[in-house]
Parts: C-alpha cells; structure tokens; sequence
C-alpha cells in the first residue's frame, strides 16, 4: 500500500511543479482535442440534424454507417489515417506523419460519426407535431437547421460533448499517428501509457488528474449551457 | 394563380390504407370543408396536398396549418414571422392583434396556452400570400367564446383565395365553406354546396357522419 502513497505524494508535486513539459503536453491535448472536436461537430451535427428529418431512399444505410462509425476501435482509425500518411501512401508526400495535424485528422474522424450519431438522434426524438409544423414552413434547408438546432439544443450540446469525450479519452489513434514524441506529439493519454511502462507511477497520476479536470472543466461548460438553455425555454 | 386547385387521385400511404384515390377541387376563391370522423383521412389529404409526409413535396403553393399547433423555442414573435417575407411579418402582427394574442408576442412561447398557439398559428398562416390556404380543425383548440371572432378573421382573410379546411364543427361549415366534402375511410362519400349535402344527405351513413360528430 505504501508505494500508492507515494506515488500520489510525487504526482502532488508533479502538479505543483507544474513544469514546462507538463504545460506543453496540456497545451497539446487542449489543442488537439478541442480542434477535432470543432471539425468533428461543425460537420457532423448540421449532418445529423439534416439527416434526423430527412426521407430518402437508402437512408438506413447511411444511418448504419453512422452507427458502425460511432463504434469503430480507435487503433483501426490510426491505422488507416497511418497508411493515407505513409510516406509511399496516397497523402504522403504531405509529411504530415507523426505531427499534430496527424493527430488532429484521426481524431476529428472518430468525433464526426459521434456528432452526427448523437445530433440525429436528438432530431428524431422530437415531437411529431415539431416536425410536421417544421415541415410546413416549408423553409430552406439552412433555416429547417437552424430551427432543428435551437429545438434539438439539448441533444446537440450532447453530441459536442460526447465527441470531446471520445477524443480527449482516446490513446491508440494518437499513439499510431503522432508517435507520442516527447515535445512534439506527446498528449495526455499517451504520456500516461508511457510513463506507466516506465513505473513512474506519480507523474502517471498526475497527468491522470489533469486529464479528469479537463474534461470535467469541458463537459462542465456545456452541461451549463445544457442547463442554461432549459431555463430560457 | 390557377382558377382552380385540383388534387386527384390522393393515395397515402403507397398500399392505400388510409387514402384510396380521393380527389379535391378547390376553387381560387373557393371555402371547401373537409368533413368526417377521426380517422378518416382529412390530415392524411391535408398532409399530402401540403407535402408534410415523408418523402413528399407540395403539391401547390400552400400556406398550411396543422392539426396539432407547435411553437418552437424562442419568443412568440419569433414563430409567428418564421419563414414569413418582411410584408407577411407586418400582416402577421396585425392578424395577431385581431386574433387578439398581440399581446403576447414579446413571450416565451412556451408560456402559451393551446388556444394561444393556435392562433398564432393562425396569424403566421393567413399572413402568407400563398393562394391556397390549408387548415387542419383550426377551431378546435379556440375556446367556444372566441370561435364565431376566429372563424370570421378565417373567411375575411381567405374570400380572395382557396380554403380547404378539415373540420368536425356544422356550424362552422355553415359560417365558412362553400362546399363540403364528407370523408370517411379514406374515400370521399359526398360533396356539394353546404346546404344540399347537409339538407340532402347521400345516404344513412353520410346522415349519421353529419348529425353526430
């Protein structure tokens, strides 16, 4: 037992220390997760509202690619963003292997079946009155979203949300496309594999409990505007 | 604007469980009821001509109001103009202070009532200068005081243009439509001028759809 109180002991001065590797890979995770959480959601969910009342033929099977997408392991994403990268692939001669903007690729792949899975759901969840008065308007597609949005707002602060969760959480694609590079491509979750490898057990739990008060700051954010949307209402 | 809006051979949906080939002709300045049980179809024509159900477009230039009123987030103002041309808006407001809810447009519009909202609904519907116009039992949620105000606001703003109405109320159709079309499991089982069906119904069952709903 007495290496627990250790090991949290050297990750409460890890944190207080607060050093400029520590800052960097926070910097980065910050970065890199809220970037593909933005490109993720900013397509996914007018996607998702779109494809929530829309009728067409063959719809089900873009509904089921959305919901293969929601569920499709990390590490087969980073493979496959690995090969386009690859110095003899397709989008290799970009060099973009083993860089943030790797990182920031897999990653905003993996939010955006989440954003339009989430965001679709909350469409379809509606009263059939909305929709049959939405539908009457007869509007532009960009107004039917806009009004979708404000309506399904709940839902659609959820979708960011989950897609943040999945990525700031995520390991395997990052560690396959950016390498975990010291100072380069290490995030959160990656430099808590690596330092667990090498036992170092404090600065384990150290980046441990900044990755907790990240997402607990994000998700904390938009469960306020979650809130703060039923109280207009 | 066409002299007169015809809709033949309605099916919905494909296997014709609740419409089997109804026609509708509605005239430009024409009021023409829809009349018949729950269930019998009136929404489903409505629905159809107003390109509501899945994978439909209009079938002409409808302003349409649904059975059910619906507002959705924001103020009252808001829903009342949405989709509405600068002009429509201004009509809107006035329609909303005849219709007597002009009060309320700076509200959530959740703090409606049902009766408000449907004449909000109202409001934003007649305001549109489509040529026809499509209401689903737009008195049914207005309380039996304010009803002959309402229905009188209804054939004002429609004299110019056509008007198919579903509805269950005979006095309304007395006050309102032109002709009547009784429905009734998907088919149409009469129509006429107001007074000849009602005075002359077709048959038993057209009889009993008259006198008791």
């Amino acid at each position: 037992m007495e290496f627990i109180f250790d090991a949290v002991a050297d990750g409460i001065s890890y944190l207080i220390e607060f050093g400029p590797d520590l800052r960097g890979i926070v910097a980065l995770t910050l970065v890199v997760s809220l970037s593909a959480t933005l490109i993720g959601s900013t397509i996914g969910v007018p996607t998702g509202l779109w494809l929530g009342q829309a009728r067409f033929r063959g719809r089900w099977l873009i509904v089921m690619m959305v919901n293969v997408g929601m569920g499709i392991p990390p590490v087969l994403a980073g493979l496959f963003v690995l090969l386009l990268l690859w110095g003899d692939g397709p989008l290799g001669g970009l060099e973009l292997l083993f860089t943030p903007t790797a990182m920031i690729i897999v990653q905003s792949i993996l939010a955006l079946p989440i954003a339009i899975g989430v965001s679709l759901a909350a469409v379809a969840s509606l009263a059939p009155a909305a929709t049959e008065q939405l539908r009457a308007f007869h509007l532009t597609l960009p107004g039917r979203l806009r009004i979708l949005a404000s309506e399904a707002r709940v839902g659609v602060l959820a979708a960011v949300a989950a897609a943040f969760g999945r990525v700031i959480a995520e390991v395997g694609a990052v560690l396959i496309v950016g390498g975990n590079i010291a100072g380069e491509t290490r995030v959160l979750t990656t430099a808590i594999v690596q330092e667990t490898r090498q036992a170092r057990f404090g600065a384990a739990i150290a980046l441990g409990i900044v990755l907790l008060v990240l997402s607990t700051f994000v998700n904390g954010g938009l469960t306020w505007l979650q809130t703060r949307g039923d109280a207009d209402a | 604007m066409p002299d007169r809006f015809t809709f033949d051979d309605l099916v919905y949906p494909t296997d014709g469980s609740v419409l089997n080939g109804v026609g509708v002709s509605i005239g430009a300045r024409e009021s023409v009821a829809l009349f018949g049980p729950n269930g019998g179809g009136k929404t489903s024509v409505m629905r159809l001509i107003a390109g509501t159900v899945a994978r439909a477009k209009p079938l002409a230039e409808v302003t349409y109001l649904p059975q059910t009123p619906y507002l959705f987030r924001g103020t009252v103002e808001s829903n009342l103009t949405v989709g509405l041309d600068g002009a429509e808006s201004s009509d809107a407001r006035l329609l909303a202070d005849d219709l007597e809810v002009g009060h309320l447009l700076s509200r959530p519009s959740g703090e409606l009532s049902g009766g408000e909202a449907q004449r909000i609904g109202l409001a934003r519907t007649l305001a549109s200068t489509a040529p026809l116009v499509l209401l689903d039992e737009p008195l049914a949620p207005i309380n039996a005081a304010g009803r002959d105000h309402v229905a009188e606001i209804i054939r004002q703003r429609t004299a110019e243009r056509a008007l198919l109405w579903a509805t269950h109320s005979v006095e309304a159709v007395r006050a309102i439509a032109g002709r009547l079309v009784v429905i009734d499991e998907g088919a149409v089982l009469q129509e006429g001028p107001v007074g000849e069906v009602l005075d002359s119904p077709a048959d038993e069952r057209v009889a009993t759809i008259l006198g008791t709903i």
